[in-house]
């Protein structure tokens, strides 16, 4: 974090991006990968060569604990304001368990950024919901996506990875591997090693 | 009258004083008779004491093992995955899972894990020319015994069936995929990227020279080149196999 003491005032701009593997249009479209770069802040941003759309304040990113450990705390993104006609590329598209990084910078009241864009938040998609806004007045409807993001050590603490001695373990990282197949049928055969014939 | 017609007249001589009436010759046929139930019943006992039953086991594989990762050098004892007797009962197949094989460094170089020693029951194995075939046996006073001279083969294996190696400590070694040593093994048992070793015990039971199982304890040191601890925590987060599987664009590491 940037050194701050000699600033009466800064802003704040919180950057997020979603990677989206398989993110499509329609439901019969074709997946393709795509990255979603978005902040609140007011003016588009270039980070790493990547350019953030500034929403302002259609998002909104729940406050996180600051701790000297690693955290496994969620996040939760709101985004509003989002056309009924764009709900497609949302529901079609494969969100859930897609890697988010949420980065935070802090700006003068010139504009200028403080120091570097430092990271804040780095997970997945654990799951999302959206909400209907219905204007009666205009007679349109706005939707507002709520992405509910697990921290990486969140989900690093409950993974279990490697692998066992037994067949479908090891065809689930090979499957035509037959070498395991036979473990369980030797569990308690009877060897009569030197036996007569 | 030859030689063969004294021999048979001295022999009826005899037959004639043990096939009389005689009180004599009473007691004679039944000693004698007691002589040979007794010769008959000692030959069977022999026979039984001589006939080798061989030795009956089952062998403890785990379903629910998980297969270790190794960093540095450590002993392993590895879990029985297969086991063949042959047809012969006396050639014992068995196959030891002893741990995954690790991926790249850092800076792009792979690991490779070898083999450096074999210990059977504390007894360390000492291999003939061909090095494969056991011919001496340390203990940990270092003395040394023949006693399981060609009775043991060891084959180890690094990283998949293709991938034969050889000990250390030896010039020559196994150079045969594994489906072509084990019994039983096709070219679809590859083990993919699994240390492991097989070995093959012939069955003996004669004194001093004496192997009727495969061992209580096999324990094998092996040895990762992977060593530095940048190394270690880099493949452990990115393996996705035995790791978090953390991308390593995510992962500043230098």
């Amino acid at each position: 974090m940037p050194n701050l003491d000699s600033y009466t005032s800064v802003r704040v701009g919180m950057f997020v991006r979603l990677q989206v593997d398989e993110y499509r249009t329609s439901s019969s479209g074709a997946y393709s990968s795509q990255v979603l770069r978005f902040s609140d802040y007011y003016e588009p941003i270039t980070i790493n060569a990547e350019v953030y759309t500034a929403l302002g304040e259609f998002l909104s990113v729940t406050s996180s604990t600051n701790e000297l450990r690693p955290s496994e705390n969620p996040v939760t993104i709101g985004i509003s304001g989002i056309p009924t006609n764009s709900i497609n590329e949302i529901v079609h598209s494969k969100i859930k368990g897609c890697p988010i990084s949420i980065y935070r910078g802090y700006f003068n009241p010139a504009g200028e950024l403080i120091g570097t864009i430092t990271g804040r938040f780095i997970g997945s998609v654990n799951n999302y919901s959206i909400q209907e806004d219905f204007d009666i007045d205009s007679r349109t409807s706005s939707h507002i996506l709520m992405l509910e993001c697990a921290s990486s050590v969140g989900i690093l603490s409950q993974k279990i990875s490697g692998r066992k001695t037994n067949p479908q373990s090891q065809k689930t990282f090979y499957p035509s591997d037959t070498a395991m197949n036979r473990v369980p049928t030797i569990k308690g055969t009877k060897f009569n090693f030197g036996a007569p014939q | 009258m030859s030689f063969i017609d004294s021999i048979v007249g001295f022999g009826k001589k005899a037959l004639g004083f043990v096939g009389g009436s005689s009180i004599g010759g009473q007691l004679a046929r039944t000693a004698l008779l007691g002589y040979a139930l007794n010769r008959v019943a000692a030959s069977a006992q022999k026979a039984n004491q001589q006939q080798d039953k061989g030795t009956q086991f089952t062998l403890d594989p785990d379903t629910e093992h998980s297969v270790p990762v190794l960093y540095g050098e450590g002993y392993v004892t590895g879990k029985i995955t297969d086991a063949v007797l042959a047809p012969n009962n006396f050639d014992m197949w068995v196959c030891f899972t002893l741990c995954e094989r690790t991926g790249n460094k850092i800076d792009g170089t792979p690991s490779a894990i070898s083999f450096k020693e074999i210990y059977v029951d504390g007894m360390r194995l000492g291999f003939k020319d061909n090095g494969t075939t056991v011919e001496t046996i340390w203990d940990d006073s270092g003395n040394n015994s023949e006693q399981w001279a060609n009775l043991i083969e060891v084959y180890p294996y690094s990283g998949g069936s293709a991938s034969p190696v050889s000990f250390t400590t030896e010039g020559s070694g196994n150079t045969l995929p594994a489906y072509n040593i084990m019994p039983g093994w096709t070219s679809t048992d590859t083990m993919n990227d699994l240390v492991f070793c097989i070995m093959k015990f012939r069955y003996n039971s004669e004194q001093n020279r004496k192997l009727t199982s495969i061992g209580r304890e096999i324990k094998f040191r092996l040895s990762n080149t992977m060593t530095e601890p940048g190394d270690c925590l880099y493949d452990y987060m990115t393996n996705t196999r035995y790791g978090a599987g953390i991308p390593a664009a995510e992962i500043l590491a230098q």
